[in-house]
């Protein structure tokens, strides 16, 4: 019988964790009616429909964008989802169509600005006293290295890992291939291995939280 | 199983894709390669910090500046001229006709707007009695009839940009960087052409119908671009 390399201890072994969407099924037909009355201009409708949307938009922008831009282009997509039910034909769920239009006015932003700085350029040029004191948990470092990804692997990985939508759900909003969407999901996680490979080790030997 | 096996197939593992055999065969692995095991552990790590990530507040203040960007947006199309508002309202009845659509939309875009300067024609007092022997040469009507050709391209060219300019929010940047190529391209050859029928260099076009062909061609092509943009028909033309 094979022995682990840890000789008196199993393994560990990586949990496969089954994705859960995290979409508006239990408020879709909630979503009809207030579609109907944001169509019809009723400003409670439109208030609540931006209420109901607001984190979703406003986090997945920030998370592409940066937080310097992110209000910015969270009013052009909230504009857009006013002024653009007209054509929303429900043929996919509100959320996917909400996200379609939020990716589109973040990508848009970004291409039209200046080009960033990608890579760990950005992590080292921040300067030493944002960096120290600083939060110890990966999840904070990881929005960290978010910012440092390239722009399309940023958004596969934002609408999956941390919005937690289908490959199904990213490829429509991104107007890819359900197997572009996976390909470029796996890079962008490689990516991030390499960016926070010492937060990582910390986490492994159990120094952060 | 290898560790290029697991390298390539780890994201698939934990976002459970993988069938029973396959994953029994990385987990395999994993249990006999630490490399690997902490390359999988890391990837996990990173997928559960991604998920937990807290939801971002936008500004309590990021609503009234919509309801302000929307009140603008409705005063603006409230200026909007008298055709944008016709197209509005024909939209929804072309759109989807594809390319017979955006050019019956185009013939009858041209049509509403010579009906209306018709009508606004008829509306204008008539005027008193010339003389039966018009000073006007042959030529000088000629010249005058393509100069009012040429205006009515542009000024339909004109308000078929202003009316796809609405639609452009909703189009992705593939989609907006395509149309903008096409309408470059076809933007140079109508300075090419105006350029090859220059009277002197100036804005004066020679007045040879013939000549003219090239020229009108440019335009009904930019005229279909347009139209076709203008009922989503990105990929027309």
């Amino acid at each position: 019988m094979k022995s682990s390399v840890l000789s008196d201890k199993p393994a560990r072994l990586a949990v496969v964790r089954p994705r859960s969407r995290s979409g508006a099924d239990a408020a879709a037909d909630d979503d009809g009616a207030l579609i109907e009355a944001c169509r019809r201009g009723e400003r409670r409708a439109m208030e609540a429909l931006y209420h109901r949307y607001k984190r979703r938009v406003f986090g997945l922008v920030t998370r592409i964008v940066g937080a310097g831009d992110a209000e910015e282009v969270a009013q052009e997509v909230f504009v857009r989802i006013f002024r653009g039910l007209g054509k929303f034909r429900g043929d996919a769920a509100l959320s996917t169509w909400i996200y379609r239009l939020s990716v589109n006015a973040a990508l848009s932003h970004v291409t039209r600005r200046p080009k960033p700085m990608e890579g760990e350029e950005v992590l080292a040029q921040l300067p030493a006293p944002a960096r120290a004191p600083r939060d110890p948990t990966l999840s904070a470092r990881l929005e960290e290295a978010l910012a440092a990804l390239p722009v399309g692997y940023r958004s596969v990985l934002v609408l999956h890992d941390v919005a937690g939508l289908s490959h199904e759900e990213c490829a429509e909003i991104l107007g890819c291939r359900v197997g572009t969407s996976k390909s470029q999901l796996h890079k962008a996680r490689a990516k991030m291995r390499d960016l926070l490979g010492a937060d990582l080790a910390a986490e492994r030997r159990g120094e952060v939280g | 199983m290898r560790c290029g096996d697991v390298a390539r197939l780890s994201s698939a593992y934990l976002d459970g894709e993988l069938d029973d055999r396959m994953s029994s065969a990385l987990r395999g692995h994993l249990r006999t390669c630490d490399r690997c095991r902490v390359l999988v552990e890391d990837e996990a790590a990173l997928v559960r910090a991604a998920g937990e990530l807290e939801p971002l507040e936008p500004p309590a203040e990021l609503w009234a500046a919509i309801e302000d960007r929307l009140a603008d947006a409705e005063i603006a199309d409230a200026e909007r001229p008298r055709y944008w508002m016709w197209w509005r309202a024909a939209r929804p009845y072309l759109a989807g006709l594809s390319l017979v659509g955006a050019a019956a939309a185009a013939a009858l875009f041209l049509w509403q707007r010579e009906a209306g300067e018709s009508a606004a024609a008829a509306s204008e007092p008539v005027p008193p009695p010339v003389a039966l022997v018009s000073s006007r040469s042959h030529e000088e009507a000629r010249a005058s009839e393509l100069s009012r050709a040429d205006r009515r391209y542009q000024e339909t060219i004109a308000e078929l940009r202003a009316i796809v300019e609405t639609e452009r929010a909703a189009w992705t940047p593939e989609e907006v960087a395509a149309f903008d190529a096409r309408l470059a391209e076809l933007d140079a050859r109508i300075v090419a052409e105006r350029a090859r029928l220059s009277v002197g260099g100036g804005e004066e076009l020679a007045t040879s119908a013939a000549g003219r062909d090239p020229l009108y061609a440019a335009y009904r092509a930019q005229i279909d671009v347009l139209s076709a943009a203008a009922v989503g028909e990105l990929g027309a033309r």
